[in-house]
């Protein structure tokens, strides 16, 4: 392990995934070279790791995979900017450079034995798959389950086996998908995740409410869950700023006091609502 | 303890501080005084109220390489770590307290800045009062004063023709003992507790003029106010307040690469250029001048207090000399008292 923090470590591509028609989201799954690097990369769902892609840059990114399966680690990207092109270049086999883990996590304490309500827009649905699998993967301890997953057409759907068939498949869990524009193929609902959440309708009684996805969505959601009740103590979201460094030195993530990269990215919306509107 | 060295063994000590390791000291170059690696005492300026440039640039300098990497069909990467040891001759107070904030960003909490940490550690800080505060410095403001010693590993005093000098750290006790025996002679207790009460309580005018108490609070609620709109229109968003500050520490990660290998480094950034926030999906949470200059100065005044119980400025003022439009913190808190009192 590197002494400087900002120094990352080598680690190998072992499978890439398409997610979307398109292929502008991937998932790339990746193990440490360094066996010792792998056995300490202890994570939580909700935090980030800093991928490198050397002569290009670093960017920080939500890690998908859930800490309750060992072994490696998964990173759901949408190629956006100069190093998720390059990333989205790469090949099975390849090497990168991976430092982390960043951040604070989901409050799974909070969570606990409560209902839970998952709601993601497009790739948002990342960090919440890390969540949604860890919770799963811990059945009991949790309540009841709604995933409300909402993408602009059936072709930006992301992990769709376990959002269409394998999260399903628990006990006393429903998932929920709209998209915003059908296709021929589409039979399923067809709307906006707000106006969607509206009508899957849960309840906010014993629950807690998590959502993820683009600016724009957050933010109708938010006024959604409002009007079902869901008090700002009983909703968790995730901000999203530049970083550069992840260890809350370069400066530039802050909202407020506060640096997203390692006092965030998880936010009850009673916190938010303590910082600036600044993000 | 206290101690004296006349200047001729003052040169003395410097030349052979020279000799043996890095030394940095305030150079006059084309009417500028700046820190600057010297090989012999005769270089020296001793005649300046402030340098230029701070001890920043030598503990957290603009551009320094982390790290190495081949990416030929493989990848290995190797670690760079910072260079030799360093001492540093005439920094003024201010600068000496604004290493200390610098350190509560790069040192403390869960990660530490380890470049910097190995800096720090490598490098000696010799102090020297002011005699002259210049007519933007305004440290008095923030409890600070001319004689202000703290973080300094020796302490200077010009005291007529010779120096009071205190050694306050292990490191600086190594150097009064080392290169510096025989150089320095006890001071008389009484004369020289006198010579450091009369520079703490140095007059320091533009300070009077500057009334930081409470500034913090007053900002708790003001991140919606006006004022920000009109304050940063004069903004060039040129950086130089962040450039020549010693206590901003803002920095960008970059590669530079040349067929399969290259270097990481990171290089000084500043919050007031228009990409320091933009993300890769075209989206800035401080899209204009005003955001960006709300940034800095709620920073420096409330942000930085409510996390590290001080506020990141120190009262140098090299933003009150050298912002090209007369945008600068001591300003901005009496335009901020201002708008408060009329409300």
């Amino acid at each position: 392990m590197p002494e400087n923090p900002l120094v990352p470590s080598v680690a190998t591509i072992d499978r890439i995934t398409p997610e979307t028609a398109a292929s502008d989201v991937k998932t790339f799954q990746v193990t440490f070279d360094d066996p010792a690097v792998m056995e300490r990369f202890n994570y939580m769902s909700g935090q980030c790791a800093m991928l490198s892609m050397f002569g290009v840059g670093e960017s920080m990114i939500s890690i998908t995979s859930s800490p309750t399966r060992r072994g490696f680690l998964e990173f759901s990207v949408k190629r956006t900017g100069r190093v998720t092109d390059v990333l989205h270049e790469a090949v099975e086999g390849q090497k990168i450079g991976v430092r982390g883990p960043y951040g604070n996590h989901f409050p799974l304490e909070m969570l606990k034995g409560k209902n839970l309500v998952f709601i993601g827009g497009g790739i948002g649905l990342a960090p919440l798959r890390s969540l949604i699998n860890n919770v799963l993967d811990n059945r009991k301890e949790y309540g009841r389950i709604d995933v409300v997953y909402g993408a602009r057409s059936p072709g930006d759907l992301c992990f769709k086996y376990e959002v269409l068939e394998n999260w399903t498949k628990y006990e006393n869990a429903q998932v929920h998908v709209t998209v915003d524009r059908g296709d021929e193929t589409w039979t399923g609902p067809v709307g906006f995740v707000p106006a969607f959440l509206e009508q899957v309708n849960p309840s906010p009684r014993d629950a807690v409410a998590v959502t993820c996805g683009p600016p724009i969505m957050i933010k109708l959601v938010l006024q959604s869950l409002a009007k079902l009740g869901f008090t700002d103590d009983q909703i968790v979201t995730t901000l999203e700023m530049k970083m550069q460094c992840g260890v809350g030195k370069c400066g530039r993530c802050n909202v407020g006091d506060k640096y997203v990269c390692i006092d965030g990215p998880v936010f009850t919306l009673s916190q938010l609502k303590q910082l600036p509107p600044e993000f | 303890m206290l101690l004296t060295i006349t200047a001729d063994n003052l040169k003395s000590l410097l030349d052979k501080l020279a000799r043996d390791s890095l030394l940095v000291a305030p150079v006059l170059e084309d009417g500028v005084t700046r820190l600057k690696p010297v090989k012999a005492a005769s270089e020296i300026a001793l005649d300046y109220s402030n340098t230029a440039t701070s001890i920043k640039d030598f503990l957290f300098p603009q551009s320094e390489d982390l790290l190495r990497f081949v990416t030929d069909g493989t990848l290995s990467i190797e670690e760079i770590k910072p260079e030799r040891a360093q001492v540093a001759f005439g920094i003024r107070p201010c600068d000496l307290a604004s290493v200390a904030l610098m350190d509560k960003v790069l040192t403390t909490g869960e990660y530490a800045d380890t470049h910097y940490q190995a800096r720090r550690k490598n490098t000696v800080l010799i102090g020297l009062a002011c005699e002259s505060p210049a007519d933007t410095c305004f440290c008095t403001s923030y409890g600070y004063n001319p004689g202000h010693s703290a973080g300094a590993d020796v302490m200077l005093y010009k005291d007529g023709d010779q120096y009071l000098a205190e050694a306050l750290s292990d490191k600086g006790r190594e150097v009064v003992g080392g290169p510096g025996e025989g150089l320095f002679k006890p001071a008389d207790e009484a004369a020289g507790q006198a010579v450091k009460k009369a520079y703490a309580e140095k007059e320091v005018p533009f300070g009077k003029e500057v009334d930081v108490e409470g500034i913090d609070q007053l900002l708790d609620n003001f991140f919606d106010d006006q004022y920000w709109d009109d304050v940063s229109k004069k903004c060039l968003g040129c950086g130089t307040c962040t450039y020549v500050c010693p206590t901003c520490h803002c920095f960008l990660l970059t590669d530079e690469a040349r067929g399969g290998e290259g270097l990481r480094f990171r290089c000084w950034d500043s919050c007031m250029f228009a990409n320091y926030t933009k993300m890769a999906g075209g989206h800035n949470p401080r899209p204009s001048k005003k955001e960006r200059v709300r940034q800095r100065f709620m920073h420096k005044l409330n942000y930085y207090p409510h996390r590290y119980h001080s506020y990141l400025c120190t009262g140098c003022g090299r933003c009150v000399a050298m912002c090209p439009v007369g945008l600068h913190i001591a300003g901005v808190i009496k335009d901020v008292k201002g708008v408060k009192a009329h409300a």
